[in-house]
């Protein structure tokens, strides 16, 4: 407050001195005024008592010709005595007031004050008369004091005032020539003064009117421009800015974007409740009234209640022009305006954060969403109850396996984050295989953007505890799955399902490739028939077959992805549109089998696989310069290897030979791959019976 | 029946974060997230802090940790005391806590009790709302606690 | 400033207490004139203590710290009081400004919080 005012005084210094000195100049030239008067009626008086000096020596000489006159003609000279007395008393006081200054008889018989000459032509003058007078005094002396005064006497004393009266008269005439030019000189300065300190005066006031319209003018146009600037960010303001008074009236000014935010027309002094009110619900207005309220009392401390804004996202229904109803999240911020410390406003910011509040709950809604298809229950129920029991043994499996893996991270010093999503992928893998020989497409669907969730997790600079958690949600939605799918099926079966130990069905294995064959190949736009020659598979244990199962899912899937080409390629080749992939189970020697996948595909290509091993990072051009054509074929099947560049449900992800490889060395076999580049490839597997560990430990 | 959903666990784990960082600036990482089952129950430390949930949820939060934990935890709070009560109180403080932090994403229908709190050796997790109850292993400093998420949305 | 401290875990009561003595909060004199446990506690020692400033928690056993703080704004509508709670829903913690807090504060807080939360409470 106190540097306002002092801001303020600046502002206005000028303007104050100037009028301050424009009141000094009007003083100072009434002052001098009054002075100057007072002396000019000074110098009036002498002017107009030297000019009676004049009449007087004149009346004198009058008055003693006269006594002369009534003298011989035997007359009384009574009446002449007295009036010369009269006369030459009055001429001889003035005289002598003109000498020193003093009190003299006036014009009108009163006593006026007479300064005394200063000139020095008037000093002059007035000594040369006095010399003329003192002879005149002494020549009409007798006249006036003596009673009886002799002829000769008066004769003396007429030749003397005949003989100077004209000297006199010229004197007292120069005397009052003299007083008039001072009293003339003194009032030209008069005027002159009065000309400078007038036109100073002037000066001075246009100064201050110049000064002053001038400031006028400037703080005019500042405002001007605050305001222009004020509209400007009104205009422009993405945000909605409104004060809101105690009454919960909006204020007069608000931004543009308020409009736009609230899509309604907002008139000043509009009434936010009840704006509110028209598109929230009247909880929401229950709690932002009492907010708003709160913060108009000085009750609360606005700093310790900002996060209970009950408006800082909230759900709105707003209506357009055309009456078109969308739900908004609008984003209301309250902050105190004070003036002279008391809260004479709330300034309101407006935002729309409808996509932010969007994004969030879509990111929400992918990660918890549970609902089982109705088409997927109808798949469920149109599969053989048995395979469907084998499928959803070997889901639980998986998904046991990977809780448990979930649950490693915890147990060990420093959790391998890395290892555990490969040995997920590798489960979950198995599934999606399973799901799709099925034909359970949703199931198929879900397994992989789970995977592509984990493979996306597995990219990560830095894997952490808290990426495993989306992993343990969906998990659980797995969990859930499987767990009302078999409430359905023992409740359509009427058997407890998950007792049913699982049974691998060699007879539908061939239907099941084939079927699954279609259905990738449809998928990726291509063509391929499978056909199986599987005259020894009756011969080998069910826990084998289950095992071969997997891993001929798993190569039948790399067939028709990595191996088959597209129809357009193939004919270019000179090959029928339709791939073929040939399945085969001999036994070669007793006890000896041999597992065949041979596809008529591009065959494996080993600068294929050098770029992308390069593209990968997972070898450097020296290394792989260094290696046999073997070891490059033999490199697709270590861990997120993939020639593919992008990811779809059947391949690309990098896992399935890494899995093929496992399972292999699980069942005690050995693989082969024969491949000759635009010709074939073959996948051959050599096991023994009883040499198996699958097959020891059933 | 409504499932609770990732970012509804999340909302636990940041409110766990946040806890450990404001009151020691250094924050409490996710070690691991499992599910756990009536054969593998979750796992619980020297004590043990339960809210019980009612209103429009029902179940329960469980926070447990280890002695050692909690010690830390109470001298980076400057708490002179350390006797068997301060303990069970902290562990209890700390799930109502986490209980009433979640309430901002849950909202005020989702009403928390007042904590309970238990030192080991405990009887089993009364009977769990889920069939799967949320483990999430947490790891502040070099110490590990639980933080189990039991809860189901009833309307 | 005479200031009361109002929460069921006695683990809290000592870090407000702690908090309260520290330097920055020197000039508003404070002296802890009480601590309670829960709401029946609070409300029988604000007769005693008559306390200018008052920490609140919620969730607390016998009365809560809504109810709580309604009834000490009756007895004396010029204390201060700060509720401290982990509840996060705005309902309940403006419920408890209308009944007459003035400010609240989240729960985990550290101590810079509760230092500007008091200092923003008394100024």
């Amino acid at each position: 407050m106190s540097v306002s005012k002092k801001q303020g005084l600046g502002k206005y210094r000028v303007i104050v001195i100037a009028v301050a000195l424009f009141l000094v100049f009007d003083l100072g030239v009434l002052i001098l005024n009054f002075f100057t008067s007072y002396q000019i009626g000074q110098d009036a008086i002498s002017i107009n008592l030297a000019g009676r000096q004049r009449m007087l020596s004149q009346r004198m000489t009058k008055s003693l010709l006269i006594i002369a006159n009534d003298a011989s003609a035997g007359r009384d000279i009574g009446a002449g005595k007295t009036e010369l007395k009269k006369t030459v008393g009055l001429f001889d006081s003035t005289l002598k007031a003109f000498h020193t200054g003093g009190s003299v008889m006036g014009g009108n018989d009163k006593m006026v004050e007479l300064n005394a000459i200063t000139s020095p032509k008037g000093l002059q003058i007035l000594s040369e008369a006095s010399t003329i007078w003192q002879g005149y005094t002494l020549a009409t002396q007798p006249i006036i004091t003596q009673a009886e005064f002799t002829p000769e006497q008066l004769t003396t004393a007429i030749t003397y005032a005949r003989a100077n009266n004209i000297k006199l008269l010229g004197l007292m005439n120069g005397l009052t020539n003299d007083l008039e030019k001072i009293a003339s000189a003194k009032a030209e300065r008069l005027r002159l003064v009065q000309t400078i300190g007038i036109g100073l005066a002037l000066l001075n006031f246009g100064f201050i009117l110049f000064k002053f319209i001038r400031s006028l003018r400037r703080s005019d146009e500042l405002v001007e421009q605050a305001q222009q600037e004020t509209d400007e960010i009104l205009a422009t303001v993405k945000e909605g800015l409104f004060l809101l008074d105690e009454n919960l009236k909006i204020g007069n000014q608000y931004s543009a974007s308020l409009r736009t935010i609230l899509l309604q027309e907002i008139k000043p002094g509009a009434d936010f409740i009840a704006i509110l009110g028209s598109m929230s619900s009247s909880e929401t207005l229950v709690s932002a009234r009492d907010y708003i309220e709160l913060l108009f009392g000085n009750h609360v401390k606005e700093n310790l209640i900002i996060s209970l804004n009950p408006l800082s996202e909230v759900e709105v229904q707003l209506t357009d022009s055309r009456g078109k109803s969308d739900t908004r999240y609008l984003s209301f911020q309250f902050n105190r305006v004070l003036v002279a410390d008391k809260i004479s406003h709330l300034l309101v910011t407006v935002q729309d954060v409808t996509e932010r509040v969007h994004l969030v709950t879509a990111l929400a809604d992918v990660k918890g969403q549970s609902k089982v298809e109705l088409s997927y229950l109808q798949k469920i129920l149109a599969i053989d109850h048995e395979q469907m029991h084998n499928f959803l043994a070997l889901m639980e499996t998986s998904l046991t396996n990977i809780n448990a893996a979930l649950q490693q991270a915890s147990e060990h010093g420093g959790a391998d984050y890395h290892s555990i999503i490969n040995k997920i992928l590798r489960e979950t893998h198995t599934i999606k295989g399973e799901a799709a020989t099925l034909g359970l497409e949703s199931c198929t669907s879900n397994t992989h953007s789970f995977e592509q969730e984990m493979i996306r997790i597995r990219n990560l600079p830095h894997i952490q505890g808290n990426d495993m958690v989306g992993l343990t949600v969906r998990l659980d939605d797995f969990f859930e799955r499987l767990h009302l799918v078999r409430t359905i099926m023992s409740s359509v079966t009427g058997a407890n399902v998950s007792t049913l130990t699982p049974v691998a069905h060699a007879s539908n294995l061939v239907d099941d490739m084939q079927l699954l064959c279609l259905s990738i190949a449809s998928d990726q736009q291509k063509q391929a028939k499978l056909t199986a020659d599987l005259a020894a598979l009756p011969k080998l244990p069910e826990c084998l077959t289950k095992e071969l199962r997997n891993i001929t899912i798993q190569l039948l899937r790399n067939a028709v992805s990595h191996g088959i080409e597209t129809p357009d390629e193939r004919i270019l080749l000179g090959k029928s549109p339709t791939g073929s992939i040939h399945l085969s189970c001999k036994e070669i020697q007793k006890d000896q089998f041999e597992w065949v996948i041979r596809d008529d595909g591009h065959g494996l290509d080993p600068e294929r696989i050098k770029s992308a091993l390069l593209r990968n990072n997972y070898y450097d051009q020296e290394a792989l310069t260094s290696m046999d054509t073997r070891s490059i074929v033999m490199k697709i099947f270590e861990p997120g290897f993939s020639t593919l560049t992008t990811a779809h449900a059947n391949a690309g992800h990098g896992i399935g030979l890494d899995l093929i490889l496992d399972k292999i060395n699980a069942i005690g076999g050995r693989l082969h791959v024969k491949t000759r580049v635009n010709h074939s490839t073959e996948f051959i597997i050599h096991f023994a019976l009883g040499r198996s560990p699958v097959a020891q430990s059933s | 029946m409504h499932k609770i959903n990732e970012t509804e666990i999340h909302v636990f784990i940041d409110a766990i974060g946040h806890y450990f960082n404001q009151i020691s600036n250094e924050i409490a990482i996710v070690k691991a997230a499992y599910l756990a089952s009536d054969a593998e129950p979750p796992p619980l430390y020297d004590y043990l802090g339960t809210i019980n949930l009612s209103g429009d949820y029902q179940g329960s939060i469980y926070f447990s940790a280890p002695r050692i934990l909690i010690r830390h935890l109470l001298i980076a709070m400057q708490e002179p005391n350390r006797t068997e009560q301060d303990f069970l109180d902290a562990v209890g403080e700390i799930a109502n806590t986490l209980a009433g932090n979640a309430r901002k994403h849950f909202g005020e229908f989702m009403n928390i009790s007042v904590p309970t709190s238990t030192a080991a050796p405990f009887t089993e997790l009364q009977n769990s709302t889920r069939i799967h109850p949320f483990v999430i292993m947490i790891k502040w400093r070099q110490y590990h606690a639980s933080l189990v998420i039991d809860m189901e949305r009833i309307h | 400033m005479k200031l009361m401290i109002v929460d069921d875990s006695s683990i809290i009561r000592n870090r407000i207490a702690r908090i309260s003595r520290h330097v920055d909060l020197a000039k508003l004199e404070i002296d802890i004139v009480g601590q309670a446990s829960n709401g029946k506690e609070a409300v029988d020692l604000f007769v005693k203590a008559h306390p200018d400033i008052v920490t609140m928690d919620l969730t607390m056993p016998e009365m809560d710290g809504v109810e709580c703080t309604k009834a000490l704004a009756y007895m004396n509508p010029a204390v201060r009081i700060l509720v401290i709670s982990a509840l996060s829903d705005k309902s309940t913690a403006l419920k408890a400004l209308k009944n007459g807090a003035s400010g609240f504060l989240y729960k985990p807080f550290n101590d810079e919080q509760l230092i500007s939360a008091l200092e923003s409470l008394v100024n």
